[in-house]
């Protein structure tokens, strides 16, 4: 088994959403079961991403499902949920940090991007030796790569000029930022790669 | 940028492509930072506790007329090949109703007063929440909403969202029979 089997295919889990999405507004009560079991898991992410704590990731997954359920003809194409989803979670995510003042989400993050022990300590946490190398590669990148690698990351079909505009960065420059930081991490993976 | 995205089964992550590599830390996230157990749960049950605390108008009957001579029962009337109007009302809205069978199946001709921006759609009378996109009102007033299942129903009228006035609550018919 590689580290490759561990997640779905991002792609038929958008196509699972709007499916599931296209037969809740066609009447089917059952069908948003499916849609929040499917999309929670990625919602979590791309809210965890922009560096709120665990309680208020939760309620801002809640929050973005209850805008759902409220504003569901406003998204138009079901193949849109999906980002809609996401794009609405992450907008209120930065709203939330905002309110809730920068310098203590800052400081929590901080501890977590550079703990990983602790970034769920209730479970186990095995990782392979290349996902090891990974991390610890990660961990030496500058923080404003390791924050946008795992923003980008963890969207399967991220809106980069959305994106953009809610890190106040120039649109079009996420694309090459990303790349960059990659090329830094590849930098990084080659460096400890050597000692293996 | 090696463009291959799907090379990344060979080879160190260092030789993985940009899409395969941001990939790589993706399923690195999930494993460090698993959402809670029940996220999905918690989710569902605020959805359904919403259904509750729905808020909305309800209208009241006015009028129903058959348009078959006669009276019979409710059973009768929901197989038999028939047309009859109802009219409900609150305390600034109207809505007029003609429902009509076509091949076993009910359409349903309506038309509301005052005319404004709104959706309408035919819901289950046990679900408590529309969920769904309707039909539009024409700049009469009027719509039409075709090949409806018969069964105990209601309608919803639901504000266009950004229109001028965003406190307009939604407005529903009491259950009845289409």
């Amino acid at each position: 088994m590689t580290m490759r089997d561990t997640a779905e295919d991002p792609a038929s889990v958008w196509d699972t959403a709007a499916t599931s999405f296209a037969r809740w507004r066609a009447g089917d009560p059952a069908a948003l079961d499916e849609l929040v079991r499917v999309m929670s898991p990625i919602l979590w992410h791309v809210v965890r991403a922009t560096g709120l704590d665990k309680e208020q990731s939760e309620d801002v997954v809640q929050t973005a499902w209850l805008a759902l359920v409220r504003s569901a003809h406003t998204v138009g194409d079901p193949q849109a949920v999906a980002r809609w989803l996401c794009t609405t979670a992450r907008r209120e995510a930065w709203r939330v940090s905002k309110n809730a003042g920068r310098s203590t989400a800052v400081d929590d993050e901080s501890l977590e991007w550079h703990m990983p022990s602790q970034a769920s300590p209730e479970s186990e946490v095995v990782l392979s030796d290349e996902q090891t190398r990974l991390w610890e590669s990660i961990g030496h990148l500058p923080d404003r790569c390791q924050k946008l690698l795992r923003i980008v990351a963890m969207e399967p079909r991220p809106d980069y000029a959305r994106i953009a505009g809610e890190l106040k960065m120039p649109i079009g420059s996420i694309g090459p930022t990303r790349g960059r930081c990659l090329d830094k991490l590849r930098h990084e993976l080659e460096r400890t790669g050597a000692g293996r | 940028m090696n463009p291959t995205p799907d090379n990344h089964d060979q080879g160190p992550l260092e030789s993985l492509a940009d899409d395969a590599l941001t990939l790589e830390i993706r399923r690195l996230w999930e494993i460090l930072d698993p959402p809670p157990g029940d996220l999905a749960d918690g989710v569902l049950a605020t959805l359904a506790a919403i259904d509750l605390e729905f808020e909305f108008e309800l209208l009241t009957l006015v009028e129903a007329h058959d348009a078959l001579a006669g009276t019979r029962s409710l059973t009768s009337q929901m197989s038999e090949v028939g047309q009859w109007s109802l009219e409900f009302a609150g305390p600034d809205f109207r809505v007029l109703l003609r429902i009509s069978t076509v091949n076993e199946r009910r359409r349903v001709d309506g038309w509301v007063l005052p005319r404004r921006p709104m959706r309408i759609q035919v819901a289950s009378a046990s679900a408590g929440h529309p969920s769904y996109d309707g039909v539009e009102v024409d700049a009469h007033g009027r719509f039409e909403i075709t090949n409806v299942s018969p069964g105990l129903s209601r309608l919803w009228f639901l504000p266009e969202p950004g229109e001028s006035d965003d406190s307009r609550l939604p407005i529903a018919t009491p259950p009845f029979w289409i």
